[in-house]
């Protein structure tokens, strides 16, 4: 591993507009690693079979969120595009699971490089939506560069804490290691993006677990994150520090996050998204009203239903057993994708897998936790569920590398 | 092994997410099992919201069935804003302003309100709301409510009070507001988080119950005669207000209802808050000599004195050093009780109620219902005061005794006067008789109540006879009605406000009596509040009674019972004519009408055309009247001054209602009897409304009909 050249090196080369499957053609060139179709007969199919149903889930899901109606082509649009990313995801993911892992975390700096330009360009020419931006423009399409961003981190961090599993036995090393997280997550607070910033923080939290961090001084480091966001909460809740005097967050982030503390308490206002979301999933049932049929998606009462709320839809409209379904596939994935973490051949497949799991794992809890009043409201799509384009294609760029890892894993392990 | 780290940590990974897994779907299962039902709930009440639907307002009617209230359904008209394009909520507003007449930024706030249901006009009339329906904007919807309407207008405000879309005021709308009402319906919409009404969602209606429909024990006829001559009589005295009471003393219904100054409830706005006081019920005022028959029943009954217990009258009585004088300060010499009674000396009253006693006079006072509130169904009831029977001096009874020093209402009075017409059961003053569904079914009648029994038969026949000498003999001559036996006793009350007289001209004329005085059908009452010039109960007051009563009884074909040699009624012997107008003739043409018409006129001024005349045109007048033509170039009476008009050779009773129709007063000795042989100031004169016009009557030569013991 130490003999690898540093990426940033190659990506200074190639220049950082280049399209990443062109930098990987040119490194696949180098290496003379082919792509191994015998491979894929090692893929994890139930994985595979997961994603699958998952994506179709949320197509069914956001089709009920937006009232498709086969007879009007006017309500087709976003079940369309959201097909399209699907499609798209689809192929992106059998294109990097054909791929050796080992290109990512070769090409890290680069696409860290990357990602922190388009993270930039965000903050001067984003496109804003209801008082954020966190988009832009891409002929005609728009991205939001905060998903590929969790991916790039995950690979970034994958590629530097795997050599270095003693880094976090010093206090220095241990602030070299996060030192990775801030810029990304700077940028995207600065949006604003709460939610994006804390799966960034979440990514980087479990990779520390996993490249190794000696647990009592992960649990110190726990302790002292946990005590001060406790302290900040007292302080608020008794008016000793106004929520102005906070910064890099935004008064209704503050909101949102005290509302939590009090459910119900003002569902008009910071509280409506999570009231509307608990009246909606608590209109359930077992068996929910039928697909399209709830009333609070379908008379608009329900806010962001087909993209962070995507699963009070689900709850409303198939009742405790769909949403059931829904969660016990999303944990199977990260059950699949933590056990291809523990099979793989090396600590950077382990990391990459390993960190894609923290991800998605997060992703869920928080998701599917702040539509119960479980979580405090933060914009945090529901993996394979919610819809954009951007979120499925990062998803499936992680998952493609989990396959990856997966298809190249330990021969040992499994005995053959 | 660094791999192998990881593995272990991984291991710890799937645990977390197997943690995960449990906690989210056990939340999940809590929501949707545990509180879903709630939930369910409260999501289906955020969605829907009621529109209302009024009830249909129960009618009012007479006792025999005419309607003093109805109910019109109207369109009321609402908005839904969130249905109105933001951009289109001004071209609405434009649109609707003119036709709702209600101002465009006022409409335009309305229309924008973050809301679902904002009323922008109740009751609008047909055409209008045509109108409104024809623009079809978005959002605008209608719903019905009831608008009241009163078709006889200010006929009976008092007793009707009024309705509002909203609210019920005064009179039996209040009093009543809860049958009248009915219970409101609503239609359950369901509406989108935008506040769209969700078509096709299923809603429910509640029907609305209508009100039942009152019927009054109020006679409408007898109730217009009570306004008629009321207003007359107001107006003549230029009073500041007048009250009239009628009420049929076997039941306690009240027949007729009114105070002056009045107001009209279709357009009750336009009045001041004043005039809605039905002051009968809710005002207190110092009875005078309208209470002295009560003091007379109590001594009566309790065996104090009998009508011919002697008493000699010096004009004065002086008890504690105070002085009680009669009204005219003359005394009567010798003489007995009844003549006391029917010349209403005070000085004897004084006596009766000192020897009476105080803890019997108390009593008494109780028994006739003067000490409570009387319980009539009309809102605002009050009840008199009197001086608290525990320091309560012989000076204040004596002083209580002709009416003074304790207040009551005219409610209270009549229906103790009630008592003695009936032979002594005080009964329970209402103005409700029945109530009916909306299908005109009777739902249940209002049955008259006896309260209690307060002076024996004996005591109460002995009263009427006293009251009815009154009329025949004394101070209330003037409300002798031709071939009926009238009982009655006048009143004259100086004005006192929180215990102290006002004013020097400030008095009440007052007259409660019954007809026929044997077998009464109707006892009445009249108060003439502050009248100008004249203030005699018997001289105001009497002349206002006599003219509804002889109405009425005509109207209820009470049978006329005529002593040997009394003429018929007046009006049957010699039907009144009326007062042709003159106006804008050329002056032989006004004196060929006025002759055509069986008047003769006498024109002063000298211009070509009439521009005024006395009496006015319409009155009911004798025949024979003489009608004063102005012509357009006389000079217009300085200051509203009117023309003494010509009395001479006509009865009191005509002389009184010449002198009314130009708000003059008639003044004459007590006892005067016959026709007018002089007045003063002279036929033609110009004088101040109001001023007391002084007439000399004397017998025709050779009438037997005078009688006795008449000076």
């Amino acid at each position: 591993m130490r003999g690898r050249p540093r990426a940033g090196a190659a990506a200074r080369r190639s220049g950082v507009g280049i399209l990443h499957r062109d930098a990987v053609r040119t490194r696949l060139g180098g290496e003379g690693t082919a792509i191994e179709l015998r491979l894929w007969r090692r893929a994890d199919a139930t994985l595979l079979l997961i994603a699958l149903l998952l994506m179709a889930f949320g197509v069914v899901a956001i089709a009920s969120a937006t009232k498709f109606d086969l007879h009007d082509r006017a309500t087709w649009g976003t079940v369309e595009r959201q097909l399209l990313w699907v499609g798209l995801g689809l192929a992106w993911m059998a294109v990097v699971a054909s791929l050796d892992y080992h290109v990512w975390p070769r090409w890290a700096w680069p696409l860290y490089a990357f990602g922190l330009g388009l993270l930039a360009l965000v903050l001067v020419a984003g496109v804003t939506s209801r008082g954020a931006a966190r988009w832009v423009n891409i002929g005609p399409f728009t991205l939001q560069p905060a998903e590929f961003m969790k991916v790039i981190v995950i690979v970034a961090l994958a590629a530097y804490y795997a050599p270095r599993e003693a880094m976090f036995r010093t206090w220095s090393g241990l602030l070299a290691a996060g030192v990775w997280l801030l810029p990304p997550a700077a940028l995207v607070l600065k949006q604003p993006d709460l939610g994006s910033t804390l799966v960034l923080c979440a990514i980087t939290a479990g990779l520390w677990y996993l490249a190794g961090m000696p647990g009592a001084r992960l649990l110190a480091l726990a302790a002292a994150g946990v005590g001060s966001v406790a302290a900040l909460m007292y302080a608020f809740l008794h008016g000793l520090v106004p929520p102005s005097a906070v910064p890099f967050l935004h008064d209704y982030q503050i909101r949102r996050l005290l509302v939590f503390l009090h459910p119900g308490a003002d569902k008009l206002g910071a509280g409506y998204h999570v009231w509307q979301s608990m009246l909606a999933i608590g209109s359930g049932g077992l068996f929910g009203q039928g697909l399209a049929n709830g009333a609070l998606n379908q008379y608009d009462y329900l806010p962001e239903s087909q993209t962070d709320f995507i699963f009070a839809v689900v709850g409303e409209d198939m009742g405790f057993a769909g949403a059931m379904a829904l969660v016990v596939l999303e944990a199977l994935l990260i059950w699949r994708v933590f056990r291809i973490a523990a099979s793989a051949r090396d600590r950077e497949g382990a990391l990459l897998a390993g960190g894609t799991g923290v991800m998605l794992l997060f992703q869920l809890l928080v998701n599917v936790g702040m539509t119960i009043g479980l979580m405090p409201v933060t914009g945090i799509p529901l993996p394979f569920i919610s819809y954009g384009g951007s979120s499925l294609l990062a998803n499936a760029w992680a998952l493609g590398i989990v396959l990856s890892v997966g298809m190249r894993r330990h021969k040992l392990l499994f005995g053959r | 092994m660094p791999v192998r780290t990881v593995r272990r940590r991984i291991l710890f990974a799937l645990f977390a997410t197997f943690a995960a897994l449990v906690f989210l779907l056990g939340r999940l299962a809590w929501i949707q099992f545990v509180e879903g039902a709630s939930l369910q709930k409260r999501a289906m009440q955020s969605r829907t919201f009621s529109v209302p639907v009024q009830a249909k307002r129960g009618d009012i009617l007479d006792r025999n069935g005419r309607p003093l209230a109805l109910s019109m359904d109207l369109e009321s008209v609402w908005a839904n804003p969130a249905e109105i394009p933001p951009e289109k909520v001004d071209a609405i507003a434009a649109q609707l302003s003119p036709l709702l007449g209600i101002g465009e930024k006022t409409l335009q706030a309305r229309l924008s309100q973050p809301s679902a249901f904002v009323w922008l006009k109740h009751a609008l009339d047909d055409a209008t709301a045509q109108k409104v329906r024809a623009l079809d904007l978005p959002g605008i919807h209608f719903t019905r409510e009831t608008g009241r309407v009163y078709p006889e207008g200010s006929l009976a405000a008092h007793v009707l009070g009024f309705a509002t879309v909203f609210n019920a005021f005064y009179g039996v709308e209040q009093q009543y507001n809860k049958e009248l009402a009915g219970t409101q319906g609503s239609i359950q919409l369901q509406r989108d988080a935008l506040g769209r009404p969700i078509a096709g969602a299923e809603h429910e209606v509640v029907a609305p119950k209508d009100g039942e429909t009152l019927v009054l024990s109020i006679d409408a006829t007898i109730q217009y005669i009570c306004e008629r001559e009321l207003d007359k009589a107001v107006l003549a005295s230029h009073a500041a207000a007048g009250y009239v009471v009628a009420m049929d003393p076997s039941t306690g219904e009240i027949l007729c209802l009114a105070n002056r100054p009045t107001f009209d409830p279709n357009r009750y706005e336009d009045y001041p808050q004043a005039n809605y006081r039905n002051r009968v019920v809710t005002d207190t005022l110092s009875p005078g000599s309208t209470f002295k028959p009560i003091t007379a029943a109590a001594a009566l009954a309790e065996g104090v004195v009998t009508p011919d217990t002697s008493f000699y009258d010096s004009g004065a009585y002086t008890l504690f050093g105070h002085t009680i004088h009669n009204w005219n300060g003359a005394g009567l010499g010798a003489t007995t009780f009844a003549k006391g009674f029917w010349e209403s000396a005070n000085t004897i009253f004084a006596r009766v109620a000192v020897m009476t006693g105080k803890e019997k006079f108390y009593t008494y006072l109780e028994r006739f219902g003067l000490t409570k509130p009387t319980g009539i169904d009309l809102p605002g009831e009050a009840s008199g005061i009197r001086p608290a029977q525990k320091s309560a001096t012989d000076l204040d009874l004596a002083i209580m005794g002709f009416g003074q020093t304790l207040t009551v209402t005219p409610i209270q009075l009549v229906n103790a006067i009630a008592a003695i017409a009936n032979g002594g059961e005080l009964m329970w003053p209402h103005v409700a008789k029945a109530f009916l569904d909306s299908q005109g079914h009777l739902v249940r009648t209002v049955q008259p109540k006896a309260v209690r029994r307060v002076i024996p038969e004996a005591t109460a026949a002995q009263l009427r006879d006293l009251m009815r000498k009154v009329v025949d003999e004394g101070t209330g001559q003037l409300a002798q009605i031709p071939c009926y036996a009238i009982a009655g006793k006048t009143g004259t009350t100086q004005k006192v406000v929180n215990g102290r007289v006002i004013g020097s001209g400030a008095y009440i004329a007052s007259f409660v009596g019954f007809a026929p005085a044997d077998r009464p059908r109707v006892v009445l009452y009249v108060a003439i509040d502050e009248p100008k010039g004249v203030f005699y109960g018997g001289q105001v007051a009497a002349p206002v009674f006599e003219a509804i009563m002889r109405d009425v009884l005509r109207y209820l074909n009470v049978p006329p019972q005529c002593k040997p040699g009394e003429e018929r009624p007046a009006s049957e012997a010699a039907p009144e004519l009326v007062v042709p107008s003159l106006v804008n003739l050329p002056i032989p043409e006004a004196l060929a009408a006025a002759q055509e018409a069986g008047f003769t006129a006498v024109v002063k001024g000298s211009g070509f055309h009439i521009a005024r005349q006395t009496p006015p045109a319409g009155a009911k007048v004798a025949p024979g009247t003489t009608i004063i033509a102005y012509t357009d170039d006389s000079p217009p009476p300085a200051g509203g001054q009117v023309t003494v008009p010509d009395l001479r050779g006509q009865t009191m009773r005509e002389a009184a209602r010449l002198l009314a129709l130009e708000g003059l007063k008639l003044e004459f000795a007590p006892g005067s009897t016959g026709l007018v042989v002089s007045q003063d100031p002279a036929p033609l004169t110009l004088v101040d409304p109001g001023t007391a016009v002084r007439v000399v009557f004397q017998p025709p030569a050779g009438s037997e009909t005078a009688p006795d013991g008449l000076r």
